[in-house]
């Protein structure tokens, strides 16, 4: 669940009318229940300040780098297919996603504007830095980097093979694949 | 609510439960030959960490004991640059970094105010479009830091302590105002009419 910071959320609500923020990574593994969704939320008519507000602050999944990713095509799809005018929606993203949109509104809709994105840092609170530190400790430095790979991915899994390849693993703190 | 809705519409479907699309293909044989010595399903840890109840402050402590945060973040091979909360730990606990992403996220991470580290080391695996190029580019990074010694290091740290304290504070004040200021405009600029 994406948690947007409370400030983001009071700004939303003094420029636009929306019935609920719409996370999209409540949905993006089944969009059909979006489609329900959205067509709960859907009216004959909008005011002009009203919008349909997804949050996109995850990750998504994608073929082909130019291309938008299975989220933005599928939410297009549906949008079309429930003749929710894009003008209307507004995607809030870590991301700037706008080339994908345009892609989408192109190639899957008859829309004459694609689905609206702000960028923000705004899916707070990402890491609480610890109030009390304000000291460098720089005496405390014992190993030389650190790297910390709990969860197993591709990238991870080249690097550590590479430290350890050029016996680096040993000046540092490393670890893969330790998630319990 | 309709119960019997009609799903007309196609949609992309994921075949496996994940969000991220991980693969990309070694294009040199020395590095298949690497990564291939050592498994996927590999388990690896080279220190201790005692459990503690408090995350936080163990994950903080254990931080400080390192100088170079390598941060590998969630997302590689990706076509935009992602950040979780591992960009922000090294920021937390006063360490320079390399990051191990999405090409353009250390300029995304100064274009919203942070500072890198580029005065003290070769920072264009982050320009590095191919993915095998750039990963070899950090890994020379992280060999340069190995070829000092640990009290180098120690010093190396302190003269860019004006650095780690202006990326904390940004971090834990200025981003966030900042960051809000330039949400509200953006707000604000959606409600004009836009056109084709």
């Amino acid at each position: 669940m994406t948690i947007l910071s409370k400030e983001a959320e009071e700004i939303l609500k003094k420029y636009f009318i929306y019935d609920e923020l719409i996370d999209l990574l409540d949905y993006d593994l089944d969009m059909y229940k979006l489609q329900d969704k959205l067509n709960q939320l859907k009216k004959d008519s909008y005011p002009p300040n009203y919008r349909f507000i997804f949050l996109l602050y995850d990750t998504e999944y994608y073929l082909d780098h130019r291309l938008p990713g299975f989220t933005v095509l599928n939410l297009q799809r549906l949008l079309s297919s429930l003749d929710i005018p894009n003008y209307f929606c507004l995607i809030l993203s870590q991301q700037d996603i706008t080339d994908k949109l345009k892609y989408a509104q192109e190639t899957q809709s008859n829309d004459t504007v694609p689905i609206a994105n702000i960028t923000n840092m705004l899916n707070w609170p990402i890491y609480h830095p610890l109030d009390d530190d304000k000291t460098l400790s720089n005496d405390l430095i014992s190993k030389k980097f650190i790297t910390l790979n709990r969860i197993t991915r591709f990238h991870r899994r080249v690097l550590v093979s590479l430290l350890l390849k050029r016996n680096l693993a040993d000046d540092g703190m490393v670890s893969y694949n330790n998630a319990e | 609510m309709q119960n019997n809705m009609n799903y007309a519409v196609d949609l992309c479907y994921l075949s496996t439960n994940t969000r991220i699309n991980e693969k990309w293909n070694l294009k040199s044989d020395e590095f298949r030959a690497i990564v291939s010595a050592f498994p996927a399903n590999s388990k690896y840890k080279n220190f201790f960490e005692p459990k503690v109840e408090d995350a936080i402050s163990s994950d903080h402590a254990l931080n400080k004991q390192a100088f170079l945060h390598v941060v590998t973040e969630t997302v590689f091979n990706y076509p935009t640059p992602f950040f979780s909360e591992k960009t922000f730990k090294p920021i937390s606990s006063k360490r320079p970094f390399v990051i191990v992403g999405a090409q353009g996220t250390l300029s995304v991470l100064r274009s919203v105010g942070f500072k890198t580290f580029s005065d003290y080391w070769d920072e264009s695996y982050d320009e590095t479009s191919d993915p095998e190029d750039r990963l070899a580019k950090v890994v020379d990074v992280i060999e340069d830091i190995c070829d000092r010694s640990v009290d180098d290091l120690r010093k190396l740290c302190l003269s860019m302590e004006d650095v780690l304290n202006y990326n904390l504070n940004h971090y834990s004040h200025n981003l966030k105002i900042s960051e809000l200021e330039k949400f509200e405009n953006a707000c604000q600029e959606n409600l004009n009419p836009r056109h084709v």
